[in-house]
């Protein structure tokens, strides 16, 4: 029996004396948002590094499955992570209400930041997430069927249903799109591309303004259905995963998703002859921009026991080069000053965010869960080319969301 | 001097010390079953009487106003109980009908018994979202090429990417796995029947059908009861083959109460009135499963 005390209190003499030589270590809980391959990677090589330069810190790195829901839950329970990514959406709002996440305002590392990203990121006039990376929307097209056509690549409304219309002549589908599931996604976008404000949704809300007589809903409509008459039918059943089968196999000459979509494309052929370019404006040829969304932004929370290391880290991902670092393996824009992105199938993408032709997505300041309730009526509409049906769903969604 | 307390008789004395026993084999149970389950209810419908967004600590006590809301203006809980009721019909009619059938069937001495009752049971030990996304390719890939080979308009598109059939392609898959446990159940059930009731039938000159309705029926009512109330349960809440396969679409239209309380939940930020959906569904489950054990009960043989 005394040996086995004896033996006990060594271990945990021991144990307090391992401890006592960690003790100075700061851990700090990091939880990403991003489960796509390259993002991971990209993330864990920057927080390695942040880790070898400052040591008595150790950042550690957490990636699961759903984490929007999992700190969705957390939030509840006030047990918010020490540090998380985040995209944009209006439950992160709720957090900032709530009194959750650190104020950045006015830390010095925000000077790094783009200042018209950093403008779109704040919140009741204080900034609550530092925006990182964005993503871009637009159209994807087959170069090598472009060129077999004799066809330029559009830039304009006309130009592009003129292409449709040639392509369909050659018997080639002009489109293959994620339509059994993702509509809500385009529509959502092909409307912030139309307006960059909700004023005329809140005005239909308050029942000021007919869904008919709206450019955003009318715009909108009308372009869906050019889209649909030159779609591949077997986009309606198709989600992410066929529509780029569609593309891929000569199924479609173009489709319309996000930049973060030529990973995947180019993993299954890595010599794919295709470019991203911004989507025409069905409207105004003038403001075909690219529509973007700050995709990643981070956050501390306001319980972290660590705040000085939390924006440590902060200010270390806002350095140009741990930044240029990040956008080399994850592959999206980033909003860091000074850091170059160059992608060739994204040139032309490139070439108009740099010119400032961008419009912001308006999932920002819509109502949350109001694209995928209006992507319902988007897809009727689809389905049934039945505008009139459309506006009235349109505006009973609109009414429900605004109004309660 | 107070007088002896009397000595409890051997009896009562067994009898209250068995009931400790009972009492603290069930009491582990109990509290986890109280702590896990009624708490969690207890507290949802609290939770259901507030404002509570999901997020953070400050809500208010709102009363009743989100039943009332639920009632009064929600075109969307409206269509999908009307969508789970008729989901439900249809499964339950599916697992009964085709799992007392493939019971039938199985219970009879025939080669290869063994085989087939393992093989109709496989569905049931793959997992749902598995087998909804091997699925989703076939209806995608496989089978229209089917249905153009063959001609027909309707197998040649994507059946749920079409609002009218979504349903159907949802049900196969549900029923095609979800009536392997059911088979199982009955094939138990038709196992407890005395066989000599059925030559004692036979002997009196009851036909085939008059032994079905007569001693197989009455006999099954007890695992009828079980396979309906678990069917209907699975019916009013069926929520993971439609997200693996439609996501509540097309436009909506398989969108279940499950699906639309997580979508109120977890895309809208309303979670308190998601709770208070939840919570009238319960109730509709609990009612429908209440009339259905007492018709059950009724009839069965004792």
């Amino acid at each position: 029996m005394k040996k086995f005390v004896a033996f006990l209190l060594a271990a945990v003499m021991l144990l307090s004396l391992a401890s006592f030589a960690h003790a100075e270590d700061v851990e700090l809980e990091f939880l990403y948002h991003k489960s796509e391959t390259d993002a991971i990677k990209a993330m864990q090589t920057v927080i390695d590094q942040f880790n070898a330069a400052n040591p008595g810190i150790k950042v550690n790195f957490v990636q699961i499955p759903d984490a929007a829901t999992v700190l969705q839950t957390r939030a509840t329970q006030n047990d918010l992570p020490d540090m998380f990514g985040c995209t944009t959406s209006t439950t992160y709002e709720l957090m900032f209400e709530s009194g959750l996440i650190m104020d950045l305002t006015g830390q010095e590392f925000l000077n790094n930041i783009a200042p018209s990203t950093l403008a779109l990121s704040g919140y009741q006039g204080k900034i609550y997430r530092m925006p990182y990376s964005l993503s871009c929307y637009g159209l994807y097209v087959r170069t090598d069927i472009f060129e077999q056509q004799g066809i330029a690549l559009p830039t304009t409304w006309a130009e592009l249903m003129a292409a449709c219309e040639k392509l369909q002549a050659a018997g080639i589908y002009p489109f293959g799109l994620p339509d059994k599931d993702m509509v809500y996604q385009r529509m959502e976008r092909m409307m912030s591309m139309l307006s960059d404000n909700d004023d005329e949704f809140k005005a239909i809300a308050a029942g000021e303004l007919d869904p008919r007589e709206s450019t955003v809903l009318k715009g909108y409509a009308e372009a869906s259905l050019d889209i649909a008459k030159y779609t591949n039918p077997q986009s309606k059943g198709a989600g992410y995963d066929e529509s780029y089968q569609l593309f891929l196999n000569d199924g479609a000459a173009m489709t319309i998703n996000g930049q973060w979509s030529l990973g995947t494309l180019l993993g299954f052929n890595p010599d794919l002859p295709v470019a991203m370019i911004p989507l025409p404006n069905p409207v105004d040829d003038e403001k075909s921009n690219v529509i973007v969304s700050i995709d990643t932004s981070f956050c501390i929370s306001a319980t972290t026991k660590h705040p000085e290391e939390c924006l440590k880290f902060l200010a270390f991902l806002a350095q140009t080069d741990t930044a240029q670092t990040y956008t080399d393996i994850e592959g999206s824009p980033n909003v860091i000053q000074g850091v170059h992105y160059s992608v060739s199938q994204l040139e032309k993408i490139n070439e108009a965010m740099s010119a400032g032709k961008t419009a912001l997505s308006l999932n920002a300041i819509w109502p949350s869960g109001l694209r995928k309730a209006l992507g319902d009526a988007a897809t009727n509409l689809i389905l049934d080319g039945d505008l009139e049906a459309f506006y009235d769903e349109a505006q009973l969604t609109i009414e429900d969301y605004y109004n309660n | 001097m107070s007088a002896l307390p009397s000595k409890p008789k051997p009896h009562a004395l067994m009898r209250r010390e068995q009931w400790v026993t009972y009492l603290l084999m069930t009491l582990p149970g109990l509290i986890l079953y109280c702590v896990f389950l009624i708490l969690p209810i207890l507290m949802g419908i609290y939770y259901s009487l507030t404002d509570w967004t999901g997020i953070g600590t400050n809500f208010n006590f709102i009363g009743l106003d989100n039943y009332v809301k639920v009632f009064t203006n929600d075109k969307r809980f409206g269509n999908a109980l009307l969508f789970n009721l008729r989901y439900s019909l249809f499964l339950v009619a599916g697992i009964v009908v085709i799992g007392f059938i493939l019971a039938m069937l199985l219970n009879r001495e025939m080669k290869g018994r063994s085989f087939f009752r393992t093989l109709y049971f496989m569905p049931a030990v793959l997992s749902m979202i598995t087998i909804a996304l091997v699925f989703k390719q076939v209806y995608f890939y496989v089978l229209p090429s089917i249905g153009q080979a063959v001609g027909s308009k309707v197998l040649s598109e994507n059946i749920i990417a079409d609002r009218k059939l979504a349903i159907y392609g949802i049900l196969f898959v549900h029923l095609w796995q979800g009536v392997a446990l059911p088979t199982l159940l009955f094939l138990s059930g038709l196992q407890t029947i005395p066989v000599d009731l059925y030559e004692a039938a036979s002997i009196d000159g009851a036909n085939a059908w008059h032994q079905f309705k007569s001693i197989t029926v009455p006999y099954i009512l007890p695992t009828l009861s079980v396979v309906l109330v678990l069917a209907v349960k699975q019916g009013l809440n069926v929520f993971d083959y439609i997200n693996a396969m439609t996501k509540g679409g097309p436009g909506g239209a398989t969108t279940s109460i499950a699906m639309l309380i997580w979508q109120n939940a977890w895309e809208r930020n309303r979670f308190s009135y998601a709770i208070a959906q939840a919570v009238i569904t319960g109730l509709i489950i609990a009612v429908i499963s209440f009339i259905q054990i007492k018709f059950t009960n009724d009839r069965k043989v004792e």
